[in-house]
């Protein structure tokens, strides 16, 4: 049994704000990081700036108004974080980070882009799926996916580049009938 | 998708890619890693210069952030796979298929519910294959695997709060904590970080008392309604490793679990009363508590765990990890909470037995 423990008055708690922006940003964490390994590019370089981007919107949620919009804040300062994080040699100009951060697309990261890319990955071929889940759950590069499955490293490029299509047109053609629905819907 | 081939890596090249293919290829290949010097400059041009490639650019991109979050989320859920307490025979088909079902229905789950199950903390736990299932565990059953409804490994933010009283429903909070990764000859068990426990109080505040400890709440409503109203078992588990142990350093962890009535900002005034309130009011309170001895060996992790049968009547679970030491310092017992590590916490339900079908 832990010793008991003098409880400290409440001006010791985080306040209510900051819990507020913290688990807005849990909310959003999967847009979050997307958006930071669009930026990035690496996944180990995502994960570091996202790291960086929950200090700074921690540090900064007085600055966050509950009314705005939370993804837009964030993907600022994961932006920002992006460019302090340069040191890497293969990692985009100060100039094309900003170049690309105001070309995104508001609805880019919505829930349901996230939502219709779960259902086209879930109907991809066995192989396919397979060759999706070495690349962005275990996290292998293409030529240890090669080595991995006894493949050429062309070979695998050229299979995640056919099921990253694949699942860009379904995902295109969900949203699409989805859109199509709601104006059926609402018309 | 039907025209994607069932061996996607067969299918060759085309020899010569259009513009947009061309780009499709760089953009894809600097997600990957591949990219050489003169490509990457080609493509930093074409970014600059092209609201087109810019387009493009986005296009690839958010399939492949969103891949990998998808990724995630599909092949980090749970572990349907069953244990069979006899050799797999053809009896145990239907066994199989009623965890089919539940894995399918797991993936039918909106998309929301999964997420906040795996990035909030929370997993559906529509997938508790004891739903409908008699709970009696009989001679020749099978047992589920577990469901995974909460995993922290420290990989990702937000660390836990310095707040010091268990008081967050989806965020870790207590003492004085610090997210590291190999420190004092202790590599994390899982990943690249794991916790360090720093002191027994948020930093910057004192008072009595040497635990080191973090707490985090659970709402037994959001998961029952997922399950259908019925829960029964619960296991919370996490591993620990000392960087200091031995004749003179005593270090050791401990992991506790409630299930509980009492909402949150009511714990703040008597946490151990909770023990004593759990043997008086057993319809709406359990709770139970493990702690050991840590052992010298940096190398290992030692895993403790606490189970509870979640009554009709809690509401909320209580999840606690902590740790403490004594040194001896020649002359006396010295207390204190510094060196250990916490990493890989999890919360599991315990799915009920399913029975050999009668034939």
């Amino acid at each position: 049994m832990p010793a008991p423990k003098r409880v400290e008055a409440a001006s010791s708690q985080p306040a209510a704000h900051t819990m507020l922006v913290q688990q807005l940003f849990v909310r959003h964490a999967p847009q979050l990081r997307a958006y930071a390994l669009a930026l990035a590019g690496e996944f180990a370089a995502a994960d570091d700036v996202i790291q960086e981007t929950f200090l700074t919107i921690t540090t900064k949620a007085a600055d966050f108004q509950p009314e705005t919009n939370f993804l837009a804040w964030s993907c600022a300062i994961v932006r920002l974080k992006v460019l302090e994080n340069q040191r890497a040699s293969r990692r985009f100009s100060p100039a094309v980070v900003d170049s690309l951060a105001a070309s995104a697309a508001p609805d880019l990261l919505h829930e349901e882009r996230l939502e219709a890319l779960m259902a086209c990955m879930d109907a991809l071929p066995p192989k396919a799926l397979e060759l999706v889940r070495l690349r962005y759950f275990s996290e292998h590069g293409p030529s240890e996916i090669a080595r991995l499955l006894g493949r050429t490293v062309a070979g695998v490029d050229n299979g995640l580049l056919k099921a990253r299509n694949a699942i860009r047109d379904c995902v295109a053609k969900k949203l699409a009938a989805g859109s199509d629905g709601r104006m059926e819907a609402t018309g | 998708m039907s025209t994607l081939p069932d061996d996607p890596m067969n299918e060759a090249v085309p020899p010569t890619p259009s513009m947009a293919d061309r780009r499709e290829m760089l953009i894809d290949s600097w997600f990957d890693g591949t990219l050489a010097d003169d490509q990457f400059a080609e493509l930093e041009t074409a970014m600059l210069e092209s609201s087109e490639a810019r387009q493009e650019f986005w296009d690839r991109a958010t399939v492949h952030g969103l891949l990998r979050e998808a990724a995630k989320l599909r092949f980090s859920s749970a572990d349907f796979g069953v244990t069979p307490a006899e050799p797999t025979s053809p009896s145990f088909v239907g066994e199989r298929a009623s965890l089919a079902f539940w894995a399918d229905a797991w993936r039918q789950l909106p998309l929301a519910v999964r997420r906040i199950v795996l990035v909030a903390g929370w997993l559906a736990a529509v997938l508790i294959a004891s739903r409908g299932i008699a709970s009696s565990y009989r001679e020749g059953s099978v047992q589920p695997a577990n469901v995974v409804i909460h995993e922290e490994g420290f990989e990702t933010p937000p660390p836990p709060a310095q707040d010091f009283q268990p008081e967050h429903f989806d965020l870790w909070g207590g003492d004085e904590t610090e997210v590291v990764g190999v420190t004092d000859g202790v590599v994390p068990r899982g990943g690249a970080r794991m916790l360090k426990f720093v002191s027994g109080h948020p930093r910057d505040k004192f008072y009595e008392g040497v635990v080191a400890e973090i707490w985090r709440f659970v709402d037994l409503a959001e998961l029952r309604a997922s399950a259908g109203g019925r829960l029964d078992r619960v296991e919370l588990s996490a591993f620990f490793n000392a960087a200091q142990a031995g004749d003179v350093v005593k270090p050791f962890g401990g992991v506790s679990l409630i299930a509980t009535d009492t909402h949150p900002r009511d714990f703040r005034r008597d946490w151990r009363a909770q023990f004593a309130a759990a043997a008086k009011r057993p319809a709406s309170m359990a709770a139970s508590e493990i702690r050991q001895d840590l052992d010298s060996d940096r190398r290992t992790w030692q895993r403790l765990s606490a189970t509870v049968d979640v009554p009709d009547g809690a509401r909320y679970l209580v999840l606690h990890c902590f740790t403490e030491r004594w040194r001896n310092d020649g002359e006396r017992l010295v207390w204190e909470s510094l060196g250990q590590y916490v990493d890989d916490i999890r919360l599991e339900v315990v799915p009920a037995a399913i029975p050999r079908p009668t034939r």
